[in-house]
């Protein structure tokens, strides 16, 4: 009896976690479990900047981030390519990745990136992005 | 009736013969990971997201050991050695190696995900039918989700997403295709045609009298997924799964009915 209730949770619980991940795929930036294949054709390219102690802005370039930052789309910011997932997916990646590159590029200060981005191929819109201060 | 239908005893070889495929996609999966692992770099030596802060990390030999478990698991899976506790070892160290971060996130992860908790939990040959009708409902849930979210994106099914990815390669194609594959009249077709193709699979896996006829469309909806775009395992995971709609017992009543047996038989 036991184990037929223990099945029935365990189905249900599944489904019901299911359903749930599927309708928070609706508005997450990051929808797993939600099963939402080839979202969009966006692409989106960004500079990034440190922002030392005294205000100076040093660029940064994709071989220097890239020894922080690979794969996911993450790798070669400076040039223009897909979003992997959808440009809210890829943008919310590429935030978390920029606060890493502060926290382990070994200086001091902020890092600070213009992402221009082009929503399944129109008009071009620009964030501004910056880390968490170290 | 469906509490009952979930411990009803029914034949469950489709699930071993799912095993049996599951073990090398299951290594393909991990593969990139030991190839890191190979070259003396694991996840957490360039960027990385836990989903949880206190997720449990461990020491770096521990972890390229882990894969190689997973690895040794999905071989013992594929060759029948303990099956069933070889579907538990590499359930375990793909969802493990899945929730250290965000960024190993990927569909076809979770798909693999999924298949191998239910392997994991299913008993072989005979048992109740709960894991398979959970592996149904999820695989079918696989195509309807997909579908559905682009049934509601205007973008989608209007044809500008699948434009813009056409358009995006176009370099690619030969000059006197541009024009057709890039017109946005095609597309605006082919989307439509696209997001009622994953709804026909979703419903139609699930209705007994339209099932062959989804599982004709469904491989050969992801073979042209497999030609058209990069999805790691996805599609060859997707079409081993669609063994699961098949009931044994009926198929070798067919085959023993079937003219070819009798010749083999004489």
């Amino acid at each position: 009896m036991t184990r037929v209730v223990l099945r029935r949770v365990v189905v249900g619980g599944v489904l019901a976690l299911q359903a749930l991940l599927i309708v928070r795929g609706f508005w997450a930036d990051r929808p797993e479990g939600a099963w939402r294949m080839f979202p969009e054709a966006s692409d989106w390219r960004a500079d990034i900047v440190r922002i030392d102690a005294d205000g100076s802005r040093v660029p940064i370039d994709d071989a220097e981030w890239a020894r922080h930052v690979q794969g996911r789309g993450l790798t070669y910011p400076s040039v223009r390519h897909h979003a992997d997932a959808g440009v809210d997916n890829q943008l919310a990646l590429f935030r978390a990745a920029l606060d890493w590159y502060a926290e382990h590029d070994g200086a001091v200060g902020r890092v600070e990136a213009t992402v221009t981005y082009w929503r399944n191929l129109r008009a071009p819109e620009t964030v501004v992005y910056r880390s968490a201060g170290k | 009736m469906i509490a009952k239908a979930l411990d009803d005893v029914v034949d469950l070889r489709a699930l071993d013969w799912l095993r049996v495929a599951v073990g090398p996609i299951t290594i393909l999966s991990l593969w990139p990971f030991v190839a890191d692992a190979r070259d003396g770099r694991i996840y957490r030596d360039t960027f990385y997201e836990p989903y949880v802060s206190w997720y449990p990390e461990v020491p770096r030999a521990l972890y390229i050991g882990l894969l190689c478990v997973g690895v040794l698991a999905a071989l013992a899976m594929t060759f029948g050695v303990r099956p069933r506790a070889a579907s538990v070892v590499a359930f375990v160290v793909v969802a493990y190696n899945q929730l250290l971060s965000t960024t190993h996130f990927h569909n076809n992860r979770t798909y693999l995900l999924i298949v191998l908790g239910v392997l994991a939990v299913a008993p072989r040959r005979e048992g109740p039918a709960w894991p398979l009708h959970l592996l149904r409902i999820e695989a079918a849930t696989v195509y309807g989700a997909s579908g559905l979210s682009k049934l509601l994106d205007a973008d989608w099914f209007g044809g500008r997403v699948t434009w813009g990815r056409v358009v995006k390669v176009q370099e690619q194609v030969p000059d006197w295709l541009v024009g057709t594959l890039t017109s946005r009249d095609l597309h605006t077709v082919l989307a439509k045609v696209i997001v009622l193709t994953e709804l026909f699979i979703a419903v139609g896996l699930l209705v007994r009298r339209t099932r062959v006829a989804a599982v004709v469309v469904a491989v050969t909806f992801h073979l042209a997924i497999a030609v058209t775009a990069d999805v790691q395992v996805f599609s060859i995971l997707g079409i081993c799964a669609l063994v699961i709609w098949f009931e044994p017992g009926e198929l070798e009543a067919r085959w023993r009915r079937s003219p070819r047996a009798r010749t083999s038989r004489c």
